[in-house]
């Protein structure tokens, strides 16, 4: 039971970063970006690469510091971010959750195909726990759990600051009335692009903290279930548009998420069955919710522009 | 060489029928179809499972029977029931409150999800086929090898697409139907009824969505990932053909069907030839991804002539 307390605080703060993350563009400026698996791989693979010990014929073994490869994985997820933004921003909604959809797709094939950058589909194991040296097997969960908890208060105090700002109102005016904002002036472009770099770093950095809270990954760690459709759901179930919201939404659903599995071991049901179950049960959760409860958990906190009277608007 | 072109012809031949089923939604509902490639995968399974209890039967040339025949209408009937289903019970009350656009793509994409976990519950994860013996195949000069069932699947691919277009511009209901995507509330003001269009297009496009999964499943195998693959180049088709216009997506179809199979084995000949270490064979769905971008940066409104409104 401990130990699951431990494991929970270790996931949920992990999931609440790559929420927060996600919170940020599609919560507050309204990009549906489908890309989120990729650039988590991304950060975790960056990560992996920078503090690992040892190559083995692959890139890496640099052996940093793991707070380096943090800044490393935010750099390279936020310069795949604008990489995917200058290519796809200026199109369309739909469109561009096509194209993100489809550049995230890209990044999970190359990691599964380049052996020298990645070691395809065997993956990279080995990976350690900060601080786990000092503290034993025992209590490292507990050591990363609260630490990744810190990193996440951190990184949601700076997106608290950054939403109330004069920038945060301009992104959820981009998402209620674009038009309107253009007409007063704002590049509407830049915002976005600003939006999506930052929320792509803080998905990167959440990347990160999952491989090394794994100990193992390959391309298959990061499917678009796990972390494109998860994400989403608790963004929408905390309420999007709204940072508490996000973190509330990722330790409930997280939790229910790995409460279901133990359920599931009692039940009757083959071990290869469970995880579809599991999907069927989300996806069905997540389509009710947008059915009989657009607000979320919590709902969100602020609408800017007057005009934008429909529910839905205020609620997306 | 010259097979892989027939295989792209195939391949396309299936593209173009799953991205009508796209098209036809996008053209009267406004939003890209996720789960068409999931409702392509379930199509395929349904009739799979018709005919665990229709006998095959056999005809002359092609190695299939009459059975999958009569299980490719059934499944048809049953997956344009399931998709007017999904589209009453989810997505018309969404079109009553006049959601945004968001809206419909995630509950497009929560549905991605709860079809393919059920389609892996249900049939399980190993490749299946329809047919269980060796397939005849013809070996032609030049290292084509095609069989009937191949050569069936682009011929009835051809003739869809040609009833297809016939209803659409030479049919009363037809004609209704591009009125209400052009303009719904005139369109209501002369005496086409909204709701019953909706039903129609919704029925069009499962038809279409099953015919293309019972085809690849014939022309390839059944896998539970199979339309999730074939998503990207639909899209393509879709938006490169204009708009969705119904001869721009079989051309946009064949387009990216070549390209997936022919164009792969090309770069493969340029890459070992420079000496660039990159293995093709894994990268055909980036292919398709990158001229995707290709097309919606340079042209948003496909490179054949004409839409789906105005061809």
């Amino acid at each position: 039971m401990i130990a699951y307390i431990a494991a929970l605080l270790c996931m949920g703060s992990v999931y609440a970063i790559i929420t927060l993350g996600y919170n940020l563009q599609w919560g507050y400026t309204g990009l549906f970006n489908l890309s989120v698996f990729g650039l988590a791989a991304a950060g975790g693979y960056t990560s992996v690469i920078l503090t690992g010990a040892t190559a083995g014929g692959r890139l890496g073994g640099y052996g940093l510091p793991f707070i380096i490869g943090l800044v490393g994985a935010a750099m390279v997820s936020g310069i795949l971010g604008g990489l995917i933004g200058m290519a796809t921003l200026h199109l369309e909604f739909g469109f561009f959750a096509i194209s993100t959809l489809g550049l995230g797709m890209t990044i999970q094939i190359i990691l599964k195909n380049e052996q020298w950058l990645s070691n395809g589909v065997w993956g990279i194991g080995g990976i350690h726990k900060p601080l786990s040296g000092f503290v034993g097997n025992d209590l490292s969960n507990w050591v990363y759990g609260i630490l990744a908890f810190l990193i996440m208060l951190l990184i949601f105090y700076l997106l608290e600051r950054v939403v109330k700002s004069p920038w945060g109102r301009i992104q959820m005016a981009i998402k209620e009335d674009e038009k309107l904002t253009e007409m007063l002036g704002k590049k509407v472009f830049s915002y976005r692009f600003q939006s999506l770099v930052l929320g792509s770093m803080i998905i990167g950095i959440g990347g990160a903290m999952f491989a090394h809270y794994q100990g193992y990954i390959n391309p298959m760690s990061y499917t678009d279930i796990m972390m494109c459709f998860l994400p989403l759901l608790m963004v929408v179930a905390g309420g999007s548009g709204n940072n508490k919201g996000s973190i509330v939404g990722a330790f409930v659903i997280w939790g229910a998420w790995s409460v279901s599995e133990m359920v599931a071991g009692y039940l009757p049901i083959s071990s290869a069955k469970i995880p579809h179950i599991r999907t069927l049960v989300v996806g069905i959760v997540i389509i009710s919710l947008l059915r009989w409860r657009p607000t979320g958990i919590i709902g969100r906190e602020q609408a800017v522009s007057s005009t934008a009277k429909n529910k839905d608007i205020i609620a997306s | 060489m010259l097979g892989s072109i027939v295989n792209g012809i195939i391949l396309g031949s299936i593209i173009t029928l799953g991205g009508l089923g796209i098209s036809y939604i996008l053209l009267i509902q406004n939003y890209f179809n996720f789960t068409g490639g999931t409702f392509f995968t379930l199509g395929a399974y349904l009739a799979f499972a018709f005919l665990s209890i229709i006998p095959m039967g056999s005809f002359p040339v092609v190695s299939f029977g009459p059975g999958l025949i009569l299980a490719l209408i059934l499944s048809m009937i049953v997956l344009a029931i399931i998709m007017t289903a999904v589209d009453k019970f989810l997505y018309q009350p969404l079109r009553k409150r006049n959601s945004p656009f968001m809206f419909f793509y995630l509950t497009a994409f929560g549905m991605l999800f709860v079809l393919r976990s059920l389609i892996y519950l249900i049939w399980g994860p190993q490749l299946k086929n329809y047919i269980s013996g060796v397939r005849k195949t013809y070996h032609l000069a030049g290292g084509i090898n095609i069989s009937p069932d191949e050569i069936f699947v682009v011929l009835a691919t051809l003739i869809i697409v040609g009833i297809v277009y016939y209803f659409q511009y030479y049919t009363k209901l037809g004609k209704a139907m591009l009125a209400t995507a052009n303009d719904s509330r005139l369109a209501e003001i002369s005496g086409i009824k909204n709701k019953h269009v909706h039903t129609t297009v919704t029925i069009i496009a499962g038809v279409l969505t099953a015919t293309a999964g019972v085809f690849y499943g014939l022309a390839i195998q059944l896998r539970p990932i199979m339309g999730f693959t074939l998503l990207m180049a639909m899209f393509f088709a879709v938006v490169c053909g204009g708009d969705g216009a119904i001869l721009g997506t079989l051309g946009a179809g064949l387009i990216i069907g070549i390209t997936q199979e022919f164009g792969s084995e090309i770069l493969q000949v340029i890459f070992d030839s420079t000496g660039i270490p990159i293995e093709m064979s894994g990268y055909k769905q980036v292919l398709a991804f990158l001229l995707l971008i290709v097309i919606l940066t340079t042209k948003p409104h496909g490179i054949f002539q004409g839409t789906f409104l105005e061809r």
